[in-house]
């Protein structure tokens, strides 16, 4: 069992210039968040570019931080950056080396974040729940227990206790605090708070899953974000064409909104925009988790029998949950009515892209 | 630097385990591999939260531990789980396993510094809380000047060289012994505690 690095999921961002700030882009789904690299208000590409090839140099271990500021101040320089008035020497500053460094180490820390959500998620079964830590001490630390953690519990629509920092690792907290829209730490500027996995039995013991005995509501799976879509002001064809060429398959246009395609989730979409869609590999080279799905079904036979085949064969795995998801978007999207006309479209599905 | 340790009292877990719910000992490894992660990772932020252990020029924390903890990364082969402190990538985190396993005099590595062009002479020892958990590099970077004067390397408060500068770093030929700190990862009784919850909570139905 092998960890998924940091710094490959970083050298795998595309620079988004825009004038968004960070609490702003913070609203944007999650996957533009994971796989754009932005700066707040940074409309220049070639900077923010800088930017991220100064953190991709750290994540690396190429360069220490001193040695990568260079990177940014030949970008700067080269770009004829000059702070807003009034905003000279400030956070704002691109030209401060403080401002450079807090740039770098969120990108590490949020790298980092990143790759400890991916390795806790395939833990969900054993330690469901996150616990909240200081890890390092701040002389004027936030308010975490006696105001943003009761509050956030209270906004967020938390089922955590505001009492107990911990709450299930998909519970909407997670995102509510961050600064970047991102569930996992850090979740503010500069912050020392990190997050711990938590055992089921303590999760248990601490109100966070229901008592022994008494199991949880069962859904169908539905991904986290199978209804995202933004409503967006692009109208010239040719702008829209370039940036679905670079969200490379991600989203596709639907009148003025932008809508995400879900590659591995439930969104539904008939055989045939799948059959576009499961080819593509995830961001990270892999092939799309419900390709792989509806290979096993072929390899199981291909019919009703291998429905329940699947069940069995893969209970308790990753795998069939991707597989419960494909069968979920393609019974709603071509609204199945019967097993066999589910094996119909299916095997449909099977023929286009295996 | 990395630190790598090697859990393996999975298999003492697994023997007992196996009878009752037939869990191989590379199945056991490979479940445990992010929960003694977050156990490790957990022991770093508690050891740098830990007023006792704060640093002696009462500074701002540099989150030496804090970062620690957040590059710490696990992986199984077989029955074994290795733990890894992953320095590479995370600025300002050196020498992990030597404050686990202590160890003897560090002399300057001779390579080729990226300030002077010559070849590297001395450790630089942060001697004041300004300096503290920042390389020369990074004070240069940040406007200071700095100048050597003795065995020191001062900041000038102006524009030119004074009396009323301030010592930021020492320079010394070599450093050391370490103490060793085994205090700075969990037990080995705590990780076996750690697996043992794994097989609890993989054969615990809910």
């Amino acid at each position: 069992m092998t960890n998924p690095r940091a710094e490959e999921y970083f050298r795998g961002k595309r620079v988004l210039p825009t004038e968004l700030r960070t609490r702003e882009f913070a609203r944007l789904p999650l996957w533009v968040k994971e796989q754009s690299f932005f700066m707040a208000g940074v409309m220049d590409a070639e900077l923010a570019g800088a930017f991220q090839r100064a953190s991709q140099a750290v994540l690396d271990g190429t360069m220490g931080e001193a040695e990568a500021t260079r990177i940014i101040r030949e970008g700067l320089a080269k770009s004829g950056y000059k702070p807003e008035p009034g905003q000279e020497g400030t956070i704002k500053d691109l030209t401060t080396v403080h401002r450079q460094l807090i740039n770098l180490r969120t990108n590490v820390a949020l790298a980092n974040g990143w790759v400890n959500d991916v390795n806790r998620r395939k833990s969900a079964n054993i330690q469901p729940a996150l616990k909240l830590v200081r890890g390092r001490n701040a002389d004027e630390p936030r308010l975490w227990t006696q105001k943003l953690w009761p509050e956030a519990v209270a906004a967020s629509g938390s089922k955590a206790s505001p009492d107990r920092m911990a709450a299930l690792i998909d519970d909407p907290i997670w995102l509510y605090l961050s600064d970047f829209g991102v569930p996992y730490t850090p979740l503010k500027w500069g912050s020392g708070m990190n997050q711990v996995a938590v055992f089921k039995s303590q999760a248990r013991e601490w109100g966070l899953l229901p008592p022994k005995g008494k199991p949880p509501e069962v859904k169908p799976p539905e991904s986290l974000n199978s209804t995202l879509e933004v409503t967006t002001s692009i109208t010239d064809p040719a702008e829209r064409n370039k940036l679905l060429d670079k969200l490379d398959g991600l989203a596709v246009f639907s009148k003025d909104k932008l809508v995400f395609t879900d590659p591995n989730g439930s969104r539904p979409w008939p055989v045939p925009v799948l059959a576009n869609l499961l080819p593509r590999q995830n961001v990270d080279g892999t092939e799309n988790y419900q390709k792989r799905a509806l290979r096993e079904w072929r390899n199981l036979g291909g019919d009703a029998a291998a429905m329940s085949a699947m069940e069995k064969e893969f209970s308790g795995t990753d795998l069939l949950d991707d597989w419960n998801m494909l069968v979920r978007r393609v019974t709603t999207a071509e609204r199945i009515q019967t097993t066999t006309a589910l094996v119909d479209a299916l095997a449909n599905l099977v023929s286009l892209v295996l | 630097m990395n630190i790598s340790l090697t859990v393996d009292n999975t298999q003492q877990v697994s023997q007992t385990l196996s009878r009752f719910a037939g869990l191989s000992g590379d199945e056991v490894a490979k479940q445990s591999v992010s929960p003694t992660r977050e156990l490790t990772a957990d022991h770093f932020f508690a050891y740098g939260n830990n007023p006792a252990n704060k640093n002696k020029f009462k500074v701002t924390p540099t989150g030496y531990w804090n970062k620690a903890g957040q590059a710490t990364k696990s992986s199984s082969s077989g029955d074994t789980i290795n733990i890894i402190v992953d320095e590479k990538g995370t600025p300002g985190l050196v020498g992990v396993r030597r404050h686990y396993t202590g160890g003897g005099t560090i002399k300057p590595s001779g390579r080729i510094s990226e300030i002077t062009q010559k070849p590297i002479q001395y450790l630089t020892i942060p001697i004041n809380g300004a300096a503290h958990g920042k390389t020369v590099a990074m004070m240069k970077a940040l406007g200071v000047d700095l100048y050597r004067k003795g065995s020191a390397l001062f900041a000038k408060s102006g524009n030119t060289r004074s009396d009323s500068d301030t010592a930021m770093f020492a320079l010394k030929k070599s450093i050391g012994p370490q103490t060793p700190n085994p205090a700075i990862i969990p037990t080995p009784q705590q990780y076996f505690e750690t697996v043992a919850l794994v097989v609890k909570n993989l054969t615990d139905p809910d």
